[in-house]
């Protein structure tokens, strides 16, 4: 076996493009999505001052969910070239094969089975992530619409659909995040770091393992038949405007979905509609007589409010004292000061 | 001083001496004055000379103790310098025994100093010196306060600490533990009625105003609960982002919204809605910046709340609350409002929708998760067993 490659192709430029904008765009979406879900965190508050406050991150998760979008696109036409012009294998549709490789993968780990199930170009764990992603791509696509577009949204379902779409990005994008960390982080980078969406390629030990099938028909020389030129123009010459009408559709799309309303006014609320300065009266002179609550906060001190003023300890005294003694004092011939200066006379 | 001053009991001294007397306070109290209005001060007699010890209290009602004294200033305005000296008694000043002198620091005799302003405002002013000497820590807070701010800008109506407290009528307005009296509580809206008076208009018909000023229910807020009582705050970004902190003070307590019957998850719903959870986050990370998010004050009224069934703009009332909505969504449609979960936790009666997608995921999450986590889990130690035993991976 001296002929045998040392590593096969396994993902061409325009995959590992692809990858590279998922990439981005769901880590960006995904840190700058979780702080706005988890805000109570001390990282979420750090982390969106990093990125320079609530707004900016909000406008940075919307660019990255329209280049997210913008690579579901180019994700569909690769897929109609690869299917519709090269004929090639969808090798990545789901089937029965890959629930009893799953079954006998978890039967081998738990010692039930004799071996791992033998595997095509795509395992069933990989199925698993991409279908995952598929359906979680279409599950933010919607809600995030609805969140983006509320009123747009409200014109044709019932409102509470909008705190519903909130609750489903929001439990998604953490099923997500979780499934990115524990499934692909084990299966790419943990088990064995795979580096083929990086270089494209896989070593042949690699693909003995993962893809034992699929290493059988290379070597069997299956999917090695390309078609003459000639057919692949006149399919091109089909399928590329079919692909341009697609695709010019899709960015319309993508237009209506960022453009379609300005849900709110850009201005603070309209505010309380009242003059804060606006004096009551001018003031009354003399300033009108208070009624005073009886306080006594000297305790040492008697009540002063229950004056008996019929006798001259009752009140007459303290009277005359305030009214009269600053003339009828100790000074002058008529004291005030005691009851017997005032029978004394002056 | 004993005999120095003529016998006042012969007529003539009386109305010779009610005339210096006019004259003479006259001048004292209005030097750049050149008339003075009302009737007689009072009978200070000719040449009465009283040194600091000598000036009791009663020395000075002796002429301010006659009521109906008014004073016009240089800027034409009327001063009252009456004083009931029977009422100032009941005061917290006077019912402490404090003497005038305690607060007119200016006057250690008489003849007492003339006075050098022009304006009522100018010598209230220059009285908050006096009010500084007891009062240091409510003058702090009214130096940061708006009201400060004012006057420091040259805004005459910017009040002095007499403005709100007449300190020959002012009472005790705390108890022991520093609460507001409730009595306080319930003048303290006419007090600042004075300068705002449209505001105390919307305030009384509201929810929490009549509730305090006609039923006296001393559990609804007054101006100083929002406000602050001496540190006014100006209304800014940074007071619109923590007004919602300032309605939970009460409406998060439990114990008091119960006795009204009213949810005390109001903050913490708002929270985690659309708008709390922005204005959260603004008030968190950018406390001075400007958003365009509600909070509570945009939606139920500033001063004029209402209940939330009041049949004007209660926001229970479906056509209120779209009209609510369309403020800052124009374009809202009748579905809108719905999209707003009015301060409710969906359960299965209310936004059904939102309680089950809320279920699907908190089994899915686990459910999903806890698969992935069981496989990965058993592949690597099996990998590590192999590995051991020599077992070639395939």
């Amino acid at each position: 076996m001296s002929d045998k490659p040392s590593s096969y192709e396994r993902f061409p430029v325009a995959q590992r493009i692809e990858h590279l904008l998922l990439f981005l765009s769901f880590t960006t979406l995904a840190i700058t999505g979780l702080v706005q879900k988890y805000i109570n965190v001390d990282i979420s508050l750090w982390l969106i001052q990093v990125f320079g406050g609530i707004s900016a991150m909000r406008i940075i998760h919307r660019v990255s969910a329209t280049i997210f979008l913008f690579e579901i696109i180019y994700h569909f036409v690769l897929i109609g070239y690869k299917s519709y012009v090269e004929c090639a294998e969808m090798t990545m549709l789901p089937g029965i094969k890959d629930v009893k490789d799953g079954i006998q993968a978890f039967g081998y780990n738990f010692g039930l089975k004799k071996s791992r199930p033998k595997q095509g170009r795509y395992t069933f764990d990989e199925k698993a992530e991409y279908w995952a992603l598929m359906w979680g791509g279409a599950v933010m696509a919607i809600t995030g619409f609805m969140l983006w577009n509320p009123i747009v949204t409200a014109h044709l379902l019932p409102g509470v659909f909008i705190p519903a779409a909130k609750a489903a990005h929001g439990g998604e994008s953490v099923l997500a995040v979780l499934a990115i960390l524990v499934w692909h982080f084990y299966h790419v980078h943990s088990k064995r770091f795979n580096k083929s969406i990086f270089n494209g390629k896989l070593e042949h030990h690699e693909m003995e393992e993962d893809h034992a099938l699929e290493l059988e028909k290379i070597k069997a020389g299956v999917g090695k038949f390309s078609f003459p030129p000639e057919v692949i123009k006149k399919r091109r010459s089909i399928f590329f405007p079919i692909a341009a009408v697609f695709s010019l559709a899709s960015l319309v799309g993508i237009y209506f979905f960022v453009t379609v309303e300005t849900t709110a006014i850009s201005t603070l609320p309209p505010a309380e509609q009242v003059q804060v300065l606006a004096t009551s009266i001018p003031t009354p002179i003399p300033t009108a007589t208070p009624t005073v609550v009886t306080l006594n906060m000297n305790p040492n001190k008697p009540q002063e409010t229950d004056l008996d003023l019929t006798t001259w300890d009752g009140g007459i005294g303290v009277l005359m004292q305030q009214k009269c003694g600053m003339c009828h004092g100790a000074s002058g011939d008529l004291s005030l000061a005691t009851y017997a200066d005032a029978v004394n006379g002056g | 001083m004993k005999g120095k001053h003529p016998n006042p009991f012969h007529l003539p001294w009386i109305i010779a001496g009610v005339f210096i007397a006019l004259v003479l306070i006259g001048t004292a109290f209005l030097p750049n004055s050149t008339a003075v209005a009302g009737p007689a001060l009072a009978q200070a007699p000719d040449n009465l000379q009283l040194s600091a010890a000598e000036l009791s209290d009663s020395a000075c009602l002796g002429c301010h103790g006659k009521p109906g004294l008014i004073t016009t200033l240089p800027d034409g305005e009327k001063l009252s310098i009456s004083i009931d000296g029977g009422l100032y008694q009941q005061t917290v000043h006077g019912n402490q025994g404090l003497p005038c002198t305690t607060c007119h620091i200016s006057i250690t005799g008489y003849p007492h100093p003339e006075l050098t302003i022009d304006t009522h405002k100018e010598f209230s002013f220059e009285a908050t010196q006096a009010c500084q000497q007891c009062h240091a820590e409510q003058y702090a807070a009214v130096k940061d306060s708006i009201h400060m701010q004012a006057h420091e800008a040259g805004n005459v109506l910017a009040p002095a600490c007499t403005d709100c407290h007449n300190p020959h009528t002012q009472t005790l307005l705390v108890d022991k533990n520093g609460n507001t009296l409730g009595e306080a509580r319930v003048n303290i809206p006419l007090t600042c009625s004075k300068c705002h008076n449209e505001i105390y208009g919307q305030y009384k018909g509201s929810v929490h105003g009549s509730s305090l000023l006609l039923e006296g229910n001393i559990d609804t807020p007054t101006c100083i609960d929002c406000h602050s009582v001496h540190n006014v705050s100006a209304i800014d970004n940074a007071f619109r982002l923590r007004s919602p902190g300032i309605c939970s003070k009460c409406h998060a307590d439990k114990a008091l919204m119960d006795k009204y019957g009213l949810s005390s998850k109001v903050n913490s719903t708002y929270i985690a809605d659309f708008h709390g959870t922005t204005v959260t986050i603004f008030e968190k990370t950018a406390p001075d910046q400007q958003t365009n998010t509600p909070v509570c004050i945009d939606c139920h009224g500033v001063h004029n709340m209402t209940r939330s069934d009041a049949p004007a703009n209660g926001l229970h009332i479906k056509s209120n609350l779209l009209k609510t909505c369309q403020k800052c969504h124009p374009d809202a449609s009748e579905n809108f409002p719905a999209s707003w979960m009015s301060h409710y936790t969906a359960s299965p009666t209310k936004a059904p929708l939102v309680f089950y997608v809320n279920l699907f995921y908190k089994i899915m999450i686990p459910l999903v998760i806890g698969v992935m986590a069981l496989y990965v889990i058993s592949d690597y130690i099996r990998r590590l067993i192999d590995k051991r035993k020599g077992v070639k991976e395939s």
